[in-house]
């Protein structure tokens, strides 16, 4: 098949640049892609593919946040699989917009956690806080156990929310919420 | 066809809305092997997803119906659950490609990590390479109360919505039972002292009503009577004799309620303290009988507070809470019933700033504790920032760092500071209206009651509006304290409930009868297909098989991760398998008792834990009825003898703390010496090599090679060089038994363990040459 050869040209030419990399000195020097270098596509499965011109192509390319707090939209790592890493790109907005849109989708199947953006309710039974709020992935309601052990603050305000079932919900900034949701917050903290 | 031997399953019920798809793609419900449900769609919304296993494909669909993936089974090439942030994904390796089949969040992750284990082993069994069908057994990992289906944190714990507080309460009274006795008694003068402290003010009317003022009235003033007690005083004046007795009482009262509170608070410090270490020590028992599981899923800290925190806050709550509370309830009561009958008029209006009172006091302590409790965490966040930088203290120096290190601590401070003031700024703010609101209360008596005895002795007497008065102010004292106190009482039941969580949670081991004593082992170990993970839809160790003889040492070999401890841990029966077997001659290990296995297993770890105490007593750990020849007979075949008696106090040295007046080296051959002396027939070898030179080393393998004589060994090192002795060495790749054998075997197959002796040869060489560049 067709993806089968073309997996195995990707992982020959990683081989072949590790390989010829490995007796080089500096084998520690982190690869900057140039991202008109690079160009993103949909395989015919759904999966992501990257080819890097004269290069390589990587049938379903990993994509991972170097700093995904801080900087979601920058420096974004590219690997051939988990422990693979082939590059990385310091500034996506420069890609090819098709390209982008599907380094998008990629980031976002990577990185669920959803951004609350209103709080309806907090209501607590038996130190069991059950919140119902709106995220950019919907309305949804969950249960938090013990909220000063499960609510992470990133200085000055970001608030993560961690349910009993191990999801994180981000507030991105608790100030900056609406009064409603910010009363919520401030009663419960 | 092979999967009808598997038995069928259905994980979530399908909704009618998707037969209409079943139908058009023709597949008979009966077809369906399982249907399970998602909660997020393919474009990343909350939302339905369907993934359908039918004997011949596998397919997703979307909650309307429509068919996203649809995948014939024989072309699937292998399954797995991916674990992205804060969600999953299963993935499908299939002929065309890798296809990301269906998304879903972490609640979901253990369904579809069995679903994922369970696809992938009846692939493998369907091509042949395994001879046993996948059993369908998925147990939901949430752990919801069988009453009332609350989420609870873990299996072990109890839930909080079923175990009301006044049972808590009770249970806490159970410990009571052994001093029975001593609790009535206590009981007892808690009542009648309370009472003792009701007749000051009663005794004060008299004085006032009936002795001081009649003073201004000579006439009203009676005869001395001509009883024995009269002829005593004869002389005195009458009302000088009547103020004697009235203040006499009052003294005799004092002295009582005096006696009575010194016998109370002794018995009751005496009574509390030994309900609060009954229920530690209940507590503590129970920690050491509890799965390891339950460790894992609690930090230290929290296991650690359990035993002291929790059961302190228990104990002050009982020692001072609990009978201040029952004291307060009683003289409320007492107090109140006490006003009523002295003027019931007058009663009425003390209830009128009641409702202020309250309603006032608890928002008060509402607020007041929030700001506190933020005030806290600034001020633990302030501690945090000096305990960072002053134990990092050589590193702040080294880097130059002093001026941000005091700059984070000044703004550290500064928070702290606004937040406690503010704080501190509302209690003045508001607490001096409440004390107003009090007060209030005592004005409208001071000016109804005034009314009243203006109005003349028949309505109401001086001494009765005094009495009134200094009542009402032991009536309006619990008042203002009801909110916090109903909070403390909260906090303790709470305290309480999480250290009966630990006493209600299960056991490692129950010994229902069927367990088998095996009190000789010969050390026979066999993995046969085994499958275990620390959360079960992320197994650590997958398919093992591996049969060891007794006495044979097996070298664990694989890169850090791999499940060398974790495949130590099964054999420790800290965890049991998932699927699959682990023996031990021949006996399934979840069979046999506890004690027994764990008695005949020898550890030594990396960091070798020693308990504060001597030497001697160190090797003797579990044998403390060995002889000194025993002790010094380990010691010398651990090399420990050696250094030992160059110590000034010599097997008597005391380690302290983790042993840190020894040498990383030294601790190790200890740790050695109390494996010999134990003498087990089956011994761990975790790392024990890693963190010393080369020289100790030598020394340590030396008493090593001793050790594993006639023991069956597993023995994990980094440095395969220390598993030279070993029979035979099991690589772990990625959880996967992969190669087994002899050094000479694996050197010869030129697979991983080639692989890595290769690099750990080229590592050496890097470094010879760098001593000798040094040289």
């Amino acid at each position: 098949m067709e993806y089968e050869n073309g997996k195995k040209e990707g992982m020959l030419t990683t081989d072949d640049l590790t390989n010829s990399e490995s007796s080089e000195p500096d084998d520690f020097t982190p690869r900057y892609f140039d991202a008109a270098n690079l160009t993103f596509t949909r395989a015919e499965v759904g999966t992501a593919r990257l080819e890097i011109q004269d290069e390589a192509c990587y049938l379903r390319v990993v994509v991972r946040r170097l700093m995904p707090l801080s900087n979601p939209d920058g420096y974004i790592s590219l690997a051939a699989d988990e422990d693979t890493e082939i590059g990385i790109l310091v500034n996506p907005a420069e890609l090819a917009p098709e390209s982008l849109k599907i380094l998008q989708e990629e980031l976002d199947k990577r990185y669920f956690t959803p951004t609350i953006q209103k709080i309806y309710r907090v209501k607590e039974q038996f130190g069991i806080h059950e919140w119902e709020v709106e995220t950019e992935r919907g309305r949804v309601k969950f249960s938090v156990r013990g909220l000063n052990q499960n609510i992470k603050q990133v200085p000055p305000a970001r608030l993560f929310v961690i349910d009993v079932r191990g999801n994180r919900y981000d507030i991105p900034d608790y100030r900056e919420l609406d009064a409603q949701s910010y009363h919520q917050i401030q009663r419960h903290l | 066809m092979a999967s009808a031997e598997t038995p069928m399953g259905t994980l979530d019920a399908l909704p009618d809305s998707l037969e209409k798809t079943l139908q058009s793609l023709k597949i008979p419900t009966e077809q369906i092997r399982f249907a399970v449900q998602s909660d997020i769609n393919s474009s990343g919304s909350y939302g339905e997803e369907w993934f359908i296993l039918t004997d011949a494909s596998l397919f997703t669909v979307t909650g309307g119906g429509e068919v996203l993936h649809y995948i014939p089974y024989k072309s699937v090439l292998g399954i797995r659950a991916e674990v992205v942030v804060d969600a999953g994904l299963l993935v499908l390796e299939t002929q065309e490609g890798t296809v990301d089949l269906i998304r879903y969040s972490n609640g979901y992750a253990p369904k579809f990590g069995f679903v994922a284990r369970f696809i992938g082993d009846e692939i493998e069994f369907r091509k042949g390479k395994r001879d046993e069908a996948p059993i369908w057994d998925y147990k939901p990992e949430d752990h919801a109360c069988k009453n009332c289906g609350l989420l609870l944190p873990d299996e072990f714990s109890p839930c909080p919505a079923c175990t009301k507080k006044h049972k808590v309460m009770l249970r806490i009274l159970s410990y009571i039972k052994p001093y029975k006795g001593r609790a009535i008694l206590y009981t007892v003068f808690l009542i009648v002292g309370t009472l003792i402290t009701l007749m000051p003010p009663y005794f004060t009317r008299i004085l006032v009503d009936d002795i001081l003022l009649l003073s201004e009235t000579p006439n009203a003033v009676p005869e001395a009577s001509e009883t024995w007690l009269g002829e005593i005083f004869r002389g005195i004046q009458p009302l000088v004799f009547a103020l004697s007795v009235a203040v006499g009482m009052l003294l005799t009262i004092l002295v009582i309620s005096t006696v009575f509170s010194i016998f109370q608070q002794r018995l009751g410090a005496w009574l509390t303290f030994r309900i609060a270490s009954n229920i530690r020590a209940h507590v503590y028992q129970h920690l050491h009988n509890l799965s390891i599981r339950f460790f894992d899923k609690r930090t230290t800290g929290t296991v650690i507070s359990h035993i002291t925190e929790d059961s302190e806050r228990l104990q002050d709550f009982m020692l001072e809470g609990l009978s201040f509370l029952s004291v307060q309830l009683f003289l409320f009561f007492g107090i109140g019933s006490m006003l009523f009958l002295m003027n019931w008029k007058l009663a009425c209006f003390i209830l009128i700033p009641i409702p202020i009172i309250v309603l006032g006091a608890s928002w008060f302590w509402r607020k007041v504790r929030s700001l506190w409790h933020r005030a806290y965490r600034r001020r633990s966040k302030l501690f945090d920032v000096v305990n960072d930088s002053v134990s990092g203290i050589r590193v702040v120096r080294a880097f130059g760092q002093q001026k941000d290190e005091v700059n984070r601590f000044g703004t550290a401070n500064i928070d702290a500071r606004d937040y406690e003031t503010h704080a501190e700024m509302i209690w003045a703010t508001y607490y001096p209206p409440l004390m107003f609101a009090v007060q209030f209360g005592t004005l409208i008596v001071w000016y109804a009651g005034g009314l009243d005895v203006l109005a003349g002795p028949d309505e109401m007497k001086l001494g009765t509006l005094f009495a009134f008065i200094a009542y009402l102010g032991m009536f309006y004292e619990p008042l203002r304290y009801v909110s916090p106190l109903i909070n403390w009482a909260s906090r303790s039941m709470t305290a309480a409930e999480r250290l009966f969580e630990v006493i209600d949670s299960q056991p490692e081991q129950f010994d229902d009868g069927t367990l088998k004593a095996m009190p000789n082992i010969t050390g026979e170990v066999k993995f046969h297909n085994m499958t275990f993970g620390y959360e079960s839809h992320k197994p650590v160790l997958k398919d093992i098989n591996l049969h060891v003889q007794p006495g044979e040492m097996i070298g664990l070999v694989g890169h850090s991760g791999a499940g060398k401890s974790t495949l130590i841990n099964l054999i420790c029966r800290f965890y049991t398998p998932d699927s699959g077997r682990l023996e031990i001659d021949g006996e399934d290990i979840k069979e046999i008792d506890l004690k027994d296995l764990r008695r005949q297993i020898g550890v030594v770890l990396q960091e070798p834990y020693l308990f504060s105490g001597s030497i001697a007593e160190n090797i003797a750990y579990a044998h403390p009825d060995a002889s000194m020849e025993d002790i010094i007979g380990a010691a010398k075949a651990a090399n420990a003898h050696e250094f030992i008696v160059k110590f000034p106090d010599g097997y008597d040295t005391e380690v302290g703390e983790r042993g840190g007046s020894l040498s990383g080296g030294e601790r190790q051959r200890i740790s050695i010496a109390r494996a010999i002396l134990h003498n087990q027939r089956i011994l761990i070898l975790d790392e024990a090599t890693s963190s010393v030179d080369v020289e100790t080393e030598k020394k340590i393998q030396q008493a090593i090679d001793r050790l594993v004589q006639n023991r069956t060994t597993f023995a994990i090192a980094h440095r395969l060089s220390t598993l030279r002795n070993a029979d035979r060495l099991f690589v772990i790749e990625k959880g996967r038994g992969v190669e087994c054998g002899s050094h000479e075997e694996l050197m010869k197959k030129k697979g991983i363990y080639y692989k890595l002796v290769e690099t750990q040869r080229e590592a050496a060489n890097i470094r010879a040459q760098a001593q000798t560049v040094e040289r």
